[in-house]
Order: structure tokens, then sequence, then C-alpha cells
């Protein structure tokens, strides 16, 4: 048997040797003839199969024995080579196969990342997964991510509180302006945002002092680190109204090095997007000058619709932000540059609701508003885990012209020339020694000059009206705490000197008083003191605080001296009893001081037909608050919730009175108790939604303030309730096609004494739909659609179309095409309430737009 | 059944296949720094009753070197790590007629037996990388989907990209391993599971509680 199977093996082995080709060959580099090994080697059939296959060995040779190879083609590809195709009919072996270099381009399809992850305090999100074609800014993104909570101006919220930092890579370069960061970084330059949860920025007070705040740290990727990038837009077009040409540009740079960083963008357009609250500073705090405008000259607005829709504009911004590590220390400087020219038209009908009947008042208005501002802010710090140093000395100035031509029942011109000039030297040096002590000295000096100047012509009159205020202002402190078995007692002492002066002059009026003139000084010297405790052991913290404030005001001789004690406690309690859990409830009470610049013996022209007149004796009001705030949040599924509620009632011995003589209303405070209070809650819900890359979220809100007033001698007690539901929902259920939808539905309801007005409903809808045919191609088309209660059951429907056009040429350089508000739709009417009249009005809209950019990018 | 997220980081000479969960806590435990960041976040979730966010994964490694046909085998088996090579010729695919899509790619599919278990890998020869998840590869284009024994385990492909990341230079203490032979790797991980452990103090463990028709990967020890 054995004899026969082995013959008849040899005969079909036999066969085979007779019928067998044998392809072989050798794959080389066409470039240097250097051996390819690995480089996949395919037989296919006239069928298109594969009939045998293998792989080019170390020194590029491959051998596959087939039947037959009649018809048959060859296939030799390989990873970063052009594949090479050749017909095996008329060839002779061995081959060299030659392969062209070439990109294998790979159709990429993000890896499933986990798209959240959590680490201690850390919850980090992979900016990939969130990301969907039609975002440009790293802002864009963030806006995706549940949790997160971005403003157009790039301010950013997390579980519904500001952030207390923003870091790239590690470093603080922007401080508070970290509009430009959010607004400017392309978002494929980032690899990862970091939320750092209970973030303490002063690694002096790690593990000593709480912090309930989050941090954001932008995690860069390779090819941003250690060089420069740059992205650039450029458009240029022509608007339907206004009639004429309109432009949008952006330039970008930024520079992550380990000692030095950089971001220096400019802006410019007329396109109605706001750049002024881009560089808007973020942290900053109240002024220590106290200062406020007077003269209110403002342009007409346009609630209820997106500002970008309403907005004549010719913006510019300039902006450069550098960061040096010097030693242990770092030296930062924020410049900024911004122009802005605003116009605006309005028709309105304004009816003031008084007891005896309405009275109805006409305006046409047209103005225009132009400002200018610059600010720099230079910064040293020493951030060390026993030693804080911060010196920053800031100063903005800024211009600010804004003219209003009226016609309607009183015509008149106004002009308004509105300066300031603020310098501020904040220091703040911080020790901590045997790991539990620490000593504090700070010191901030503040001067602030704010100008004003109303002119205004009326029937034939000219009327001007000066302010001149100054101010000065010093804060002095040093204090102490130690910290033991968990609890932190601290001692802070400090002394605060304010010196203002106030002068105000109003030529040719005597309609109303013969008063027109104020000189007032209002200085005050205060000593004061602020124990505080705080405690702290693993997830509870609770701190009391309770400064206790002397004051001796000098008022020259508009008022008679006084001395005042200022005690005002307040406590918090925050707990966290898991990583997913967080709990806060803060409360306190006190007095305070009145508004100093209420202080004005004689009458103060705020605009044309409005006067203020001020208080006659120095005043203290009290006030309590509560409040509490609970957030939630499951990472592996994606889920962040967080709901807020406050209380607050302020009781003052003074009320704000309103008196029309003629055509003017003359704002004053009366000798009447006043108590205001307000309420207000907050919830939100979001949610990734994996299986399209996509979000889901929800919020809501509800307010409602009370407070007194007196109107023609009536004591009037005014009740405003809002709220607002809205929904979002972001994806890309398909590859070719991404969404993102918003829905807001808001309402609201004043009522004077028991007389409710009806409550006014607002829904807007927007969706904006991106379709990719092809990865070259973008298509965007997006409609925003607004039903707005004018009156009760009263509704004005708007619905605005937009569209644009994409080609991406390569990962550089593209190409775009926008066409927005398609239907052309030029007016806009509307009414609203305030808690003293209603206003009726026809606005002005953006009209069609057609745009066309270019975008380049490093 | 058990998801594990592992890793392929391949080019045309050579592949690293594994778990990149594993790689991150292994260079944390390298550091002294690391090690006490690494204990203390165990820690903090254990005393809130959670599991860690961060735990070590599968230790299974596999580096192939493409030209030389060679596959090195980097594992735990009973606590102890050890590794081998075998060459990679002993996959003998049957290319079929069956075509379907993943990630967007044509992909073909091919059956094989191997060490024991039948296979069925789905793979794209639109990508030439002759390779796959685990010790899967040879065939005319990546392995983008596999099967054994209809579901046994189950490799598939979530994402693709292409990126410039080195090749990790340490394999999750893997430095230490000793070199072993396959089936006794087998057999000793297969004993570790089923049979009771013998404590120090003379004490007998029960072995671990395995699901129904559980089997190693390989089933050839046997």
């Amino acid at each position: 048997m054995n004899r026969i199977i082995t013959y008849l093996l040899f005969f079909l082995v036999g066969i085979n040797v007779m019928a067998q080709v044998n392809v072989s060959g050798t794959v080389v580099d066409k470039e240097n003839h250097e051996p390819l090994a690995g480089a996949s080697v395919i037989v296919k059939g006239n069928d298109g199969k594969i009939k045998k296959y293998g792989v080019s060995k170390k020194n590029g040779t491959f051998a596959l024995t087939l039947q037959a190879v009649n018809g048959c083609r060859l296939e030799v590809s390989m990873m970063s080579f052009t594949k090479k195709t050749i017909s095996l009919d008329s060839v002779s072996f061995p081959l060299t196969i030659e392969l062209e270099p070439g990109k294998t381009l790979l159709k990429e399809v993000t890896v499933k990342a986990d798209r959240i992850r959590e680490q201690g305090d850390t919850v980090t999100y992979n900016v990939g997964s969130f990301a969907q074609q039609q975002d440009r800014s790293i802002g864009d993104v963030l806006g995706r991510m549940p949790g997160i909570n971005v403003e157009s101006s790039g301010k950013i919220q997390y579980q519904g509180e500001d952030i207390n930092k923003f870091y790239i890579e590690g470093s603080d370069m922007l401080g508070g302006k970290y509009g430009i960061a959010t607004n400017g970084i392309n978002h494929d330059d980032v690899g990862a945002v970091e939320i750092m949860e209970n973030h303490q920025p002063l690694q002096v007070l790690s593990g000593l002092m709480y912090s309930s705040k989050a941090a954001i740290n932008l995690k860069l990727k390779e090819k941003a680190k250690a060089t420069w990038t740059f992205h650039g837009d450029a458009g240029g077009g022509y608007s339907w109204q206004p009639s004429g040409a309109i432009w949008d540009g952006e330039l970008f740079a930024m520079a992550v090095l380990p000692n030095f960083q950089n971001i220096t963008t400019f802006k410019t357009n007329n396109i109605g997007e706001d750049l002024l609250s881009q560089a808007a500073d973020f942290f900053a705090g109240g002024r220590g000058t106290s200062l406020s405008r007077y003269i209110g000259v403002s342009l007409p607005g346009v609630p209820n619709l997106s500002r970008k829709r309403t907005l004549f504009n010719r913006s510019a911004l300039v902006s450069t932000n550098a960061l040096w590590k010097l030693g242990r220390g770092e030296f930062k400087s924020q410049i900024d540059y911004s122009f802005n020219r605003v116009t605006a038209q309005a028709a309105n009908i304004t009816t003031y609701y008084l007891s005896g009947g309405n009275r109805v008042v006409t305006e046409d208005r047209d103005g225009t508003d132009r400002s200018h501002a610059l600010s720099g802010e230079f910064i040293y710090e020493l951030n060390q885990k026993t030693s804080y140093i911060n010196n920053t000395l800031k100063t903005n100035v800024s211009w600010d012209n804004v003219r209003l031509s009226m016609t309607g029942s009183l015509p008149n011109d106004q002009s308004a020339s509105l300066p300031d000039y603020y310098v501020a030297n904040d220091f703040k040096l911080i020790k901590r020694f045997k790991d539990k002590h620490l000593v504090t000295f700070s010191s901030k000096n503040e001067w602030e000059s704010l100008p004003q100047t109303l002119s205004v012509s009326m029937s034939g009159d000219f009327i001007r009206q000066h302010v001149k205020d100054h101010s000065f202002s010093t804060n002095e402190s040093a204090s102490y705490s130690f910290t033991v078995n968990g609890i932190t007692i601290s001692m802070e002492g400090g002394v605060e000197g304010y010196v203002r002066t106030m002068k105000s002059n109003l030529s040719q009026m005597a309609d109303v008083s013969d008063d027109m003139t104020s000189v007032v000084n209002t200085n005050y010297f205060s000593l004061y003191a602020t124990p505080s405790l705080e405690y702290w052991v693993k997830r509870v913290d609770i701190s009391l605080n309770a400064p206790i404030i002397f004051a001796h005001y000098t008022f020259d001789k508009a008022l008679a001296n006084r001395s005042e004690v200022f005690f005002s406690p307040s406590l918090s309690i925050n707990w966290k009893p898991n990583n997913r859990f967080a709990i806060g409830v803060n409360g306190g009470l006190g007095r305070s001081p009145m508004d100093l610049s209420l202080i004005l013996p004689g009458y103060l022209m705020t605009s044309y037909r409005s006067f203020l007149h001020g208080v006659d004796d120095f005043y203290t009001s009290t006030s309590q608050n509560v409040s509490a705030r609970f957030s939630y949040k499951h990472t592996r599924h994606g889920l962040f919730a967080n709901a807020s509620v406050a209380h607050s009632w302020n009781h003052s011995p003074y009320t704000l009175a309103q008196q029309l003589y003629g055509d003017y209303v003359v704002y004053s405070y009366s000798p009447a108790k006043s108590n205001r209070r307000s309420f207000s809650a907050n919830g939100s819900v979001s949610k990734t939604l994996n299986f399209m890359r996509g979000t889901v979220g929800i919020n809501g809100s509800f307010r409602r303030g009370e407070l007194h007033l007196i109107s023609e001698d009536n004591l009037v007690n005014s009740v405003s309730t809002s709220w607002l539901v809205g929904a979002k929902l972001y994806g890309a259920p398909l590859r070719w096609l991404s969404f993102d939808y918003r829905f807001y539905f808001s309402s609201s309801q004043l009522a004077l004494d028991d007389t409710k007005a009806s409550w006014l409903g607002n829904v807007e809808n927007d969706l904006m739909l991106n379709i990719m045919p092809h990865k070259k191609w973008e298509w965007h088309i997006s409609g925003e659609h607004y039903r707005n209660e004018l009156t009760e059951d009263n509704y004005k429907n708007m619905f605005l179309l937009d569209t644009k056009l994409i080609f991406k040429y390569n990962k550089h350089l593209e190409f775009s095409a926008s066409l927005s508000n398609i239907f052309n739709q030029r007016t806009y009417n509307y009414t609203t309430y305030t808690q003293l009249y209603s206003f009726e009005s026809q606005r002005w809209l953006r009209g069609r737009e057609l745009l066309i950019s270019i975008s380049l990018r490093k | 059944m058990v998801t594990e997220k592992m890793l392929l980081l391949a080019n045309s000479e050579k592949s690293h296949y594994y778990c990149p969960r594993s790689l991150l806590v292994d260079s944390m435990l390298s550091t002294p720094e690391g090690t006490v960041k690494f204990n203390s976040m165990v820690e903090a979730a254990n005393a809130a009753g959670e599991r860690p966010a961060l735990l070590p994964g599968s230790r299974t490694y596999v580096i192939k070197m493409l030209g030389e046909g060679q596959i090195s085998h980097y594992n735990e088996s009973a606590g102890e790590l050890g590794h081998y090579d075998e060459k990679m010729d002993e996959q003998n695919w049957e290319i079929s007629d069956s075509t379907k899509t993943i990630l967007g790619y044509e992909c073909i599919l091919a059956e094989t037996n191997y060490h024991g278990r039948h296979w069925k890998a789905w793979f794209a020869p639109e990508i030439p990388i002759l390779d796959g998840p685990w010790k899967l590869c040879g065939l005319p284009g990546l392995i983008l989907s596999a099967d054994a024994d209809n579901g046994k385990y189950h490799f598939e492909a979530t994402g693709i990209e292409t990126t410039d990341q080195p090749f990790p230079a340490k394999l999750y203490g893997h430095e230490l391993s000793v070199p072993t032979r396959r089936k006794d790797m087998l057999k000793t991980k297969w004993a570790f599971y089923t049979e009771p452990t013998i404590e120090e103090d003379g004490s007998v463990s029960p072995p671990w509680p395995l699901a129904e028709g559980y089997d190693l990967i390989e089933t050839d020890y046997k």
C-alpha cells in the first residue's frame, strides 16, 4: 500500500511541477534601489480574487507558486509607497519591482479612547473625541463637553461655576484674559482638556486653604509644543444692508516653549462679531476706586435676537501676551488694544406706567459709539511651596465717544465723551514656614480718573454736563495663620484709605432747579481686622470669616462727618462625600456703607431728559444672603449635573424715586425704607452620546426680583419674574453628517403692586447641519427660528437661514464662501418691559451677506 | 464577557501589541514618586468605596518582526512573567470570497486553524500591513476583525490612525521575564486557574471560579 501512495503522491507532484509557475522577484525602492522587506505581494486572477499572496523577505525577494498565471496580475504594496500592479501575461521571472515613495493615506477613524477620564481630582476630556468637522477653536469643542459651558466671549464655566485659572501646558500666561485663547487656539493643536476640581492656584496654600473652584489646563499635542503655531483667515465680501463691503480677518500666533510662551493675535471685522468681550478680563474684581459713570448714553440694543444679527460694527483687536520663566519665577505681560465702532438705529415708543395714567414718548434714534481701549498688565510671580510673591502693575485707558440723534416728541442730539484712566499696583507676599504657618503681606494701590461730558442740543438750546471724578485708594494688610489638626486660624489686619473728588457742572439749565453744580469730596479711612477659622478634614471644609471694619468718613462740607463700625460675618460649608457628589452651602449677613457716588448735592444730567439728585445724608444698608449648590458627575457614563439656589435681602433707609417734570425725569433718593429681595435657581444636566460622538444637555433657570420704588410720590412694589429652559444636542450620526441643535424657551413677567403684566415668552431654535460629501468639501446649512411674544398671545416669528461652503485644499489651506441671512430680512419689531416702562421698537438687522474667505494654518 | 482595550502599533517592519493602560500603570510604578501617586489614588478610591480609575489590565505583549517572520510573546502566568518566540508561518490562512466593510475598509474573510482554535479573520488589502491583533498576522492586509470558535475570543478594530508615536521602550515589567516554552506557559496558567493552591501556612485556597466553557486563547496545550 505504501508503495502505491508514494507513487500517487509523486505523480501528483509531478503534474504540479509540469504546470506550475514560479512568480518570483525582488521589491526595491525606486529611489535608492535598496531592497524593501515587508511588502505585500498579491497575485489576483482576472476575476479580481486573491489567488496567492506573500511578503517580501529581508533581502526584498518573494516567491509564489501558482498553477497558471494567465490573466493574472501582481499587486505589490507597502505603507509609504505607491502600489504597483503588473500584468503577469507576458513577463519573465524573476521580476524587479520598483516601488515609488508615496503616501498611503489611511481613512482615519479616531480610536474610541475614553472620551472622559477621571483620575483623582482631575477630569480629562479627549478633544479629538468631541471635535466636529465644523469646529475651529478650542472654545467650539469645549462647549460640546458635558459639564463645561462656554460663553461667546470665551468665558468658561465648569459645573455651573466660573473657573479660577486657565492654564496652557500648566502655565498661566493669560490670567483672566483667556478669551483670547478659547477663541483663538485651534482645537487640532490640543490633545486633551484637563479640569482640576478644587484647584488651589497658590501652591503655598495647598492643603491649608480649601478651594471649591475648578481650573482648566490645555494639554497640547506634540506638534504644537516647542514651536510656533500660526493660523490666519482673511475674508471679504458684500452686504446688502448696510450695503457695502464687509471683511473678517484674524491672525493668531502661539508659542509654547519650555521657558517662554506667547500668544499674539490680531482680529478685525465688520460682520457683527463682538471682539470687545473676547479681550475682557474674566477674573477682574471690583475696583477699589469705586467710581461709576453718572452719564449713560447708550445705543439701542436688540434683546431676544442673536447679537451677530444686529451688531453693526467695525472692530479691531490686537493682543500680545507673553510669559518668561526666570529662575523659579515667571514674568508675564499682557498688552491689548481694541477699537470698536458701533452704529445703531431704532424707532421707539416708550410708555411710562404712572398711577395717574400712562405717558407716551416717541423717539427715533440714530447713534454711533466709537471706543478705543488700551490695557497693559505686567506681572512677576513666584509660586512655590513655601513662598509666593506676586506683583501686578495694571493700566487701563479707554476712550468712549457716543453720539445719539433723536427725532420725535423731544428732538435732540446727544454727544458724550467718556474716557477712563486707571492705574493699579497689587503686591502680595506669602511665606509658609514649619509647614503649618503662613504670613501674608499685601498692598494694593489704585488711582482712577473718570471724566464725563454730555452735550445735548435740543430745540435750539445747547446744554453741557461736565463731571470730573477721580479717586485714589490704598489698602495695606498683613495676616498670620496656623493650622492644627485640620483647623486653620487666621487673623488679618489692615488699613484702607480712600480719597475722592467729584465736581459736576451743568451749563444753561434752569427748568428743573438752580442747583446745577456739585463739588463733593468723599474720603474715608478705615481700620479692619478679619479673624477667620477654617476646618478642613478629608472631605469636609467649613470656613467662617468675620471682618470687623472701623471707618471714619469725611465729606468736606457737603455732609456731616461720620464714624461707623461694620461687622459682616459669613460662613461656607463644602462637602464632597466622594468624587461624584459635591455640596456647598454659603451664608452671610452684615452692614455696608452706601454707594458714595450717590452723595450729590446738586442735580446731574445723566441723559437728555433724565437727571439724578443724590441723598441728603450718609446711610448704611443691611443685607443677608444664603446660597446652596450641588453637583454630580459620573465620568464613565459621561454624565454631569449641577444645581444651585441663591436668595438675598437688602434693606436700606433710602428709596429710589422717579418724578416727572414736563418731559424730564428726575431720579433721586427719598428717606423711606426700601427692601430688595432676589431669588434665583439654576440647574443643568449634560451627557455624552457616544454612539454618534455627541452630547445632549438641558438647563433651566428661574429668577425673581423684588424692589421698592417711589414713582410720582407713590411707593410701588415691583416684582420681576423670569424663567428659562434650554436644550442642546450635538452629534455626528453618519460619517458625512454632523449637526448642532439648540433650543431655548424663556418667559418673563413684571408686576407693579398688584397689577401684573402678562407673561411674555420667547422661543429660539437653532439648527446647523454640516454635510461632508467628500473629505475635501464641507457644506453648512443653518437656520435660526425665533418666536417672540410681543404682547399677550401676539407673536413675532422670524426665520433666518445661512449657508457656507468650504473647500479644504490641503491641511494648511482652505477656502470658504458663506451667505448669511439668505432671505435678506431687514427689520425686526419687538416690545419689552422694564420696571418702570414698556418699550416698543423697530430695529434693523444685518441683511444678506456674502463672504469669501481663505484660511491658512501652519 | 470581559473586554479589554488593546493597541497595535505597526509599521511595515515590526509591530507591538499591548494594553496601553497596563503600560501607563507600569510607567507610573517605575518611579518612586509615581508609585506613591498610584498607591494614594488606589487608597483614595478604596476609602470612597469605588473602583480605582486606573488599574493595570492585560499583561499580554506581542512583538512581531515581520521581516524575520518571528513573533515574541510576553505574558504572565500564575503571577510570573515569561516570554517565548514562535514563527509566523504556523498560521496557514485560506482566503474566501466573503467580504464586509469594517471602519470604512472592504475586508476579505480568511480562516485558519491555529493552536487549537478555528480562527476567522477579516483583513483589509487596502492597508498593506501584514499584521493583526495578538499573534494573528500573515494576511495580505491588516486584520481588522478576528473571531475564534464562534465568539469564544473576538478582536475588533475600533479605530485607525497615522501616528508618529514611538514604539514603547519598556515592556511593562517584562524586562525581568524568564524565557519559557509556549505550552509550558499555558499549562501553568491553566493549573493556576483550576487547581487549588496550597498557601504558605498549609491552608488550601480554592481555584478561581471560571465561567462556564472558559478556556485559554490557545487550547493545544492539553
